[in-house]
């Protein structure tokens, strides 16, 4: 197999730390009963290595371990809290940076329950935000659901000023930290966001196949499930189980990845945030500071961080996606799953190149980058020459 | 004889399990008959009675939830 330079991370971070793979293979030889299903001796393993996973997640976050509340992923997971947070004649507020994990959810449940929702601006000083969302608030705002950091461009939104505008009005809070997960931390018990959702395998170095919601205090008594299901506790009503997490865990977990999740975590904590995050600012800028000497190349970044947002003159984005691939580059062209982001930040319908980096890349793949990018921009000027 | 200490879920037996360990009470985590419950599967702390109170003690200093001892 060619040497692969991986620039997805935002979609899936690759290759996963070897702690992570020694523990999944680990995990289905040994260990792989069903958490919550049964006390034999695999079944309590399985609920051990679950539960450590929970204790490692809500470490992270400033959570308690049992307001963790896993799911199959992050769309899952806003899915649940959002869908079961809102009633009837409901007002929803989102930033003009979200995902259709968030936006296609939010439409639905408009159209299914009567509700309305209104896009806040994300981009711009926390005064600003704050006095979008204040603008765009009704007496009949219960929900507002906002991105921690945006998938195409290394914005963050001012979550905590966010948070405490919305407990004072009366808003439940959910924020997506599928971008800044691993890299990015919250203290839950410092702010009052009521949930926050999270996938396993982006920067927190797990396997695909799990995510969760990170309940705060008391915060979701009045939500509502969106499954049903066995939860291994409480089987004789027909309505599932009061508390948490079985509340919201219908069906047999994803148990594997959820172990993985835990040493990811582990992985994460010891490498530190602060240097993961540094790690991949510095990856980018350089990128950007070279592709500025690249004629026909447009970065849409005002800032370096885990994403760098760029097109070439004359060629489209899932081309030049196409062209690296050629090259055994991994980038995402296209919309990435963000139209709305897209038109926020003026490349809709189009979309763009992302490359976005995780703590195995190097600088030495970084201008291996700036090489081939140089090359293919190069190309796409000879084929515009008359 | 037994002495069981229940819980609602397998994460509260997880987390009060770990509180047992801390402290060093030997224990084990075990299913509850779901005749002994009025709302069906439950799991529980399994500990020598001997060590009932403390780790009632130990549990409630951490406030920990957990229903009324069993004793079978």
């Amino acid at each position: 197999m060619k040497k692969l330079i991986y620039f997805d991370n935002a979609a899936t971070t690759f290759p996963k730390p070897e702690s992570v793979y020694r523990a999944v293979d680990e995990y289905e030889r040994n260990r792989c009963g069903n958490p919550s299903r049964g006390a034999h001796s695999l079944a309590i393993s399985a609920a051990d290595a679950v539960y450590g996973a929970r204790e490692a997640l809500a470490e992270f976050y400033g959570a308690s371990p049992e307001n963790v509340v896993f799911t199959m992923n992050t769309t899952y997971a806003l899915n649940i809290a959002i869908k079961g947070a809102v009633k009837s004649g409901d007002h929803i507020l989102i930033s003009d940076l979200e995902h259709n994990s968030v936006l296609r959810p939010v439409c639905a449940i408009c159209r299914r329950l009567g509700a309305s929702f209104d896009i806040f601006h994300g981009i711009g000083s926390e005064d600003e935000i704050i006095a979008d969302i204040d603008k765009k608030r009704t007496d009949k705002t219960r929900l507002l659901v906002c991105t921690h950091q945006s998938n195409i461009l290394p914005i963050t939104l001012p979550v905590k000023a966010i948070a405490d505008y919305c407990r004072e009005h009366g808003i439940f809070t959910i924020v997506d930290c599928a971008q800044s997960s691993g890299i990015a931390k919250i203290d839950m018990s410092l702010t009052k966001i009521d949930a926050i959702c999270v996938p396993s395998h982006k920067g927190f170095y797990g396997i695909q196949g799990s995510g969760a919601i990170i309940f705060g205090d008391g915060a979701c008594e009045d939500i509502g499930t969106l499954i049903e299901g066995g939860s291994g506790s409480e089987s004789i009503p027909v309505e599932m189980p009061s508390h948490l997490p079985d509340r919201f865990e219908a069906g047999t977990l994803p148990s594997p990845s959820i172990y993985s999740l835990s040493k990811g975590i582990e992985f994460v904590n010891a490498r530190g945030v602060d240097n993961i995050r540094e790690h991949e600012r510095a990856i980018c800028e350089y990128i950007m500071r070279g592709m500025r000497d690249i004629r026909g190349v447009t970065v849409y970044n005002n800032e370096a961080g885990s994403t760098l947002l760029y097109n070439i003159d004359g060629i489209t984005p899932s081309d030049a996606a196409s062209a690296l691939d050629g090259y055994g580059v991994c980038v995402r062209a296209g919309l990435h799953c963000a139209p709305l982001a897209h038109r926020t930040i003026g490349t809709f319908p189009t979309g763009a190149v992302r490359a976005s980096f995780g703590v195995f890349n190097t600088m030495k793949e970084a201008a291996r980058f700036l090489d081939i990018v140089e090359h293919i921009a190069g190309g796409a000027r000879q084929k515009r020459l008359p | 004889m037994r002495c069981i200490l229940p819980f609602i879920s397998m994460t509260a037996a997880q987390k009060g399990s770990r509180i047992l360990t801390s402290v060093n009470i030997p224990h084990k985590i075990v299913g509850i008959d779901a005749s002994l419950t009025r709302r069906g599967c439950a799991y529980g702390i399994e500990i020598a009675c001997i060590y009932a109170d403390a780790a009632e003690t130990a549990l409630k200093h951490r406030h920990i939830q957990y229903g009324d001892l069993l004793t079978i």
